[in-house]
């Protein structure tokens, strides 16, 4: 048998083993009961950083029970290290014990019973976990003669209020999208699943930026398979930094060579719970407002979370509308193409006339045109995302008058080269954003194709494209289904969205075991037809 | 390499699509020069020997569960001679690789592609098809999930809209060619039906292989059902003898259809309906037989073979005519005898060998 591998054996992989030179040396340290040793051995670890803030000071008015704070400077809420931790352990709590001792031995007891009015208390004796609490912006006390770290919750940081979605855009149905903070984000999941099956669970991910990265199910509903592979990717990952959910979702997706995007994301809370209650998987990472859930299929590129609150005639109108104009984005440039250059013959006479017509002038042949053109509007549609906001109008004036009106003018391209780029490029926005950069891409090689071979060749193309995307898997599901493999219990949510009360099931192929979503007969009727 | 499996239903449309993509371009004519207005009994006829040949070949392979053609016939019929016919049926399926791809190269080129040369089409429809091979059976009958509605739907429409130049009366009077004539008709289309022998190598990536036999007949039923309304949709359109004078009668079918000025030349419909079935008909024989060479060459993966079975379809299909009209006369008049041979006689003479010999356990019947 052939063995590529053998005859070129592969490199050999940089640094195949863990962590390696980035770990650094407190990692396995424990505390030790002096507070000195403590506070030196913290600031050994935060030397140069400026601000990791040291706050020494002694519990009421016993001077030989000292006490430190350690925190990060912004990551705190400053009233609550200062009037919740520091005002109570100086101040208040003396009025509270008046006059009495406090052994050295009990003082820990004591503050953490009466001395903190603070919602949420960790212990540990880890110097790791101390590490990690004050750069997540928790506070931690140290108690001289303990060798135990007090961490108190105190997490509040400048951050962006919750605020409309950005790349899911709906008229009807919640506004709120999720924001950069993980806390967040799992307050506003929480908010609309209140239930306990619904788990979340946090791992650091970064052996730099020690990451929170948040998986959330729901146990019961979602594929246990799934969550295990899902743990089992996250847990492969061994990077220097995560500062997106990109950098997570290229390194756990199934196919990493395929333009498809096999792996949801969104920023809408509502979407999120939709496709947990459906059986999926989140993955959420802070620092992004961006959540992957998996495992993703091919026919939700054309699914938006409000076809799920319109009524369902409505919905699926849409859903069908959408389905054409991916259809016309991925093929009206080449469809243009492939009838004007090859098959002139197959367009009726008046039509043909008309169009032969515009592009007698025409210097280039229809590939180069429409090539020129597409590329035209690609570059228009970057330079709208790329640049300063204020230059909006220019961009506007130049695109619309210069590139489209002139052109024709001045005899460059035909009239009906523009409607063409036109439409495609109108069209690629109705469905999700994931599938519109798919798309944009895929569109050259079928131009280029139906350019050499007309009508054969973008048929060719079409099937190897189709044969592509069927193989394709997003966390063992068919990417394609529930078309192919089909499932006809599946079919009532693709490209028609049946009434909620005939979508008894969830989706089957996601391999949950429990799977049905409502009790049958839900069906409202008018009362009198309730009458015996 | 992990087990493909199919469902029924996928095994089903793929043998039904096999069967489709030669049919659909000649069917009518050929049949309709022996057997005229009749080719639609030939086609009946055709299909109920089909049958016998689909029946032949499940049963053979429900001897040897978990085993294709290629393996079964070594332990059949000894080390060599096995793979001596295993090579023999290897031949037979390049062959039909390669002529469907001269066959549809031919007929596009004239209709679409005046100046390209035939080499460039075969190519790319060769090269289209091996990542379907590359791809395996699995992700091919999920492919061919979506493309059978379309295929489907396309004829759909095209027969609708032709409709209204049809006219039953050129179905009349019926029998007149007489039994003769109708049973020559019926060799041709039972010579393409036949193919459904290649469910010999589907056989053991069933999910549920008691269905075979279920499989096979559902497959004659669906495509007899489509060619049956084709053959009697053009038939009506020009009666039987323009029918038989065309070389490609569907094709002038299509061409008839005018309706509100607009909707005429929907050539490009039937292209579609081409590629596609073409497409998934290629890639099942180029798949069979890539996988078939590994069996017989003792690989243990078939994909490797996969540029070499390329190469080999794509020069047989340039050499294997001098041109159309040696295609015509060597499928009319050579090919059913060829094709039955491996449909039927050999598959036949298997079956009498197992019984004979005793090999091969009695095909398990659960729940029946």
């Amino acid at each position: 048998m052939f063995r590529l591998s053998r005859t070129f054996p592969k490199r050999r992989q940089v640094n195949s083993g863990a962590a390696g030179q980035d770990t650094p040396e407190w990692q396995d340290l424990g505390l030790s009961d002096s507070l000195d040793k403590n506070i030196k051995m913290l600031k050994d670890t935060f030397a140069n950083c400026s601000d990791i803030v040291f706050r020494q000071f002694a519990l009421a008015q016993n001077e030989d029970i000292r006490l430190a704070l350690i925190y990060t400077e912004g990551l705190t809420d400053k009233n609550q290290v200062g009037d919740q931790i520091m005002r109570t352990l100086s101040l208040e709590l003396p009025a509270v014990i008046s006059g009495e001792r406090i052994k050295k031995e009990r003082a820990l007891e004591l503050i953490k019973q009466r001395g903190l009015c603070i919602h949420k208390i960790n212990e540990t004796n880890r110097m790791e976990k101390v590490v990690d609490a004050i750069l997540s912006g928790d506070t931690v006390l140290l108690v001289d003669g303990h060798a135990t770290a007090i961490i108190n919750g105190s997490r509040g940081w400048a951050a962006r209020a919750v605020e409309d979605s950005v790349i899911d855009r709906l008229v009807r149905g919640p506004r709120e999208a999720f924001v950069e903070t993980l806390g967040t984000n799992t307050s506003l999941l929480r908010r609309k699943i209140k239930n306990p099956s619904l788990k979340i669970e946090t791992t650091k991910i970064g052996r730099v930026t020690r990451t929170d990265v948040a998986v959330a199910y729901i146990q019961g509903i979602a594929n246990p398979k799934i969550v295990e592979e899902l743990r089992r990717r996250l847990a492969k990952i061994d990077i220097d930094g995560i500062l997106e959910s990109g950098y997570i979702e290229e390194l756990i997706e199934d196919n990493p060579l395929s333009p498809f995007c096999t792996i949801n994301h969104t920023d809408r809370v509502d979407k999120v719970a939709a496709f947990l209650l459906e059986g999926r998987v989140a993955v959420m990472v802070d620092g992004t407002p961006n959540v992957m859930s998996v495992p993703a299929l091919f026919i939700e590129l054309f699914h938006n979370p409000e076809d799920y609150y319109q009524r369902y005639i409505f919905s699926s109108a849409i859903r069908m509308l959408r389905i054409i104009t991916f259809f016309l984005t991925l093929l009206t440039p080449a469809l243009y193409v492939a009838f004007t250059t090859y098959h002139p013959e197959l367009l009726p006479t008046s039509l043909l006339l008309s169009v032969a017509g515009q592009r007698e002038a025409v210097p280039f042949p229809a590939f180069v045109e429409v090539l020129i053109m597409e590329l035209t509007f690609e570059i228009l549609r970057e330079a709208g995302i790329r640049m300063p906001q204020p230059m909006g109008q220019a961009l506007s004036i130049v695109g619309a008058l210069v590139i489209g009106e002139a052109a024709v003018r001045a005899g460059m391209v035909a009239p009906a080269t523009v409607i063409v780029v036109a439409v495609t490029g109108i069209a690629s926005f109705t469905f999700c954003y994931t599938a519109t950069i798919t798309l944009r891409l895929i569109r050259f090689p079928l131009l280029l194709i139906s350019g050499t071979l007309g009508l054969y060749g973008l048929g060719a193309g079409l099937f190897v494209l189709t044969i592509h995307v069927v193989g394709l898997r997003s966390f063992g599901v068919p990417f394609l289904s529930p078309l192919a493999p089909l499932s006809v219990e599946g079919l009532k949510d693709t490209a028609v969205r049946a009434p909620w009360w005939a979508m008894f099931t969830r989706p089957a192929l996601l391999g949950g075991k429990n799977i049905q979503r409502e009790s049958p007969g839900l069906k409202p009727d008018p009362p009198q037809k309730r009458r015996k | 390499m992990p087990p493909e499996k199919i469902n029924g239903s996928q095994a089903v449309l793929l043998l039904v699509i096999t069967i489709f993509a030669t049919v659909i371009l000649f069917l009518p004519g050929i049949s309709a020069s022996y057997a005229g207005q009749d080719a639609w009994i030939s086609l009946l006829l055709a299909a109920a020997a089909a049958a016998v040949i689909a029946l032949t070949a499940v049963s053979l392979g429900r001897r040897f569960p978990e085993k294709n053609l290629f393996e079964y016939l070594e332990i059949m019929l000894g080390k060599i001679p096995g793979k001596l016919v295993g090579v023999l049926y290897l031949c037979w399926f390049l062959y039909i690789a390669a002529a469907l791809v001269r066959e549809y190269g031919t007929f596009m080129i004239p209709i679409f592609f005046r100046q390209t040369p035939l080499v460039v089409l075969a190519a790319a429809g060769v090269a289209a098809t091996a990542y379907a091979a590359y791809g395996g059976l699995e992700t091919l009958a999920r492919a061919n999930q979506l493309f059978f509605p379309v295929i489907v739907g396309a004829s759909a429409v095209l027969f609708g809209l032709a409709l209204p130049q049809m006219d039953v009366v050129n179905l009349l009077p019926v029998l007149e060619a007489g039994p003769v004539s109708i049973i020559k008709g019926s060799l041709a289309p039972l010579s393409w039906f036949g193919e459904i022998f290649l469910i010999s190598v589907l056989l053991p990536y069933l999910n549920r292989p008691e269905q075979a036999r279920r499989i096979a007949l559902t497959s004659i039923l669906i495509a007899t059902s489509i060619f049956e309304l084709s053959v009697i949709g053009v038939i009506s359109i020009f009666g039987p003898s323009v029918t038989s004078s065309y070389l490609l009668a569907f094709l002038n079918g299509v061409r008839m259809i005018h309706i509100a000025n607009f909707i005429e030349r929907l050539e490009a419909l039937l292209m579609l309906i081409w590629i596609l079935s073409a497409g998934v008909k290629l890639s099942m024989f180029y798949w069979a037989t890539a996988l078939g060479s590994a069996q017989v060459m003792g690989l243990k993966d078939y994909r490797p073979l996969i540029p070499p079975v390329g190469a080999a379809i794509l020069a047989l299909s340039i050499f294997n005519y001098t041109s159309v009209m040696d295609l015509l006369n060597f499928t009319a008049t050579v090919w059913p005898f060829y094709a039955l041979t491996f449909e039927l006689a050999i598959p036949l003479f298997l079956l009498a060998v197992a019984a004979i010999r005793k090999i091969g356990g009695k095909p398990p019947c659960p729940g029946r």
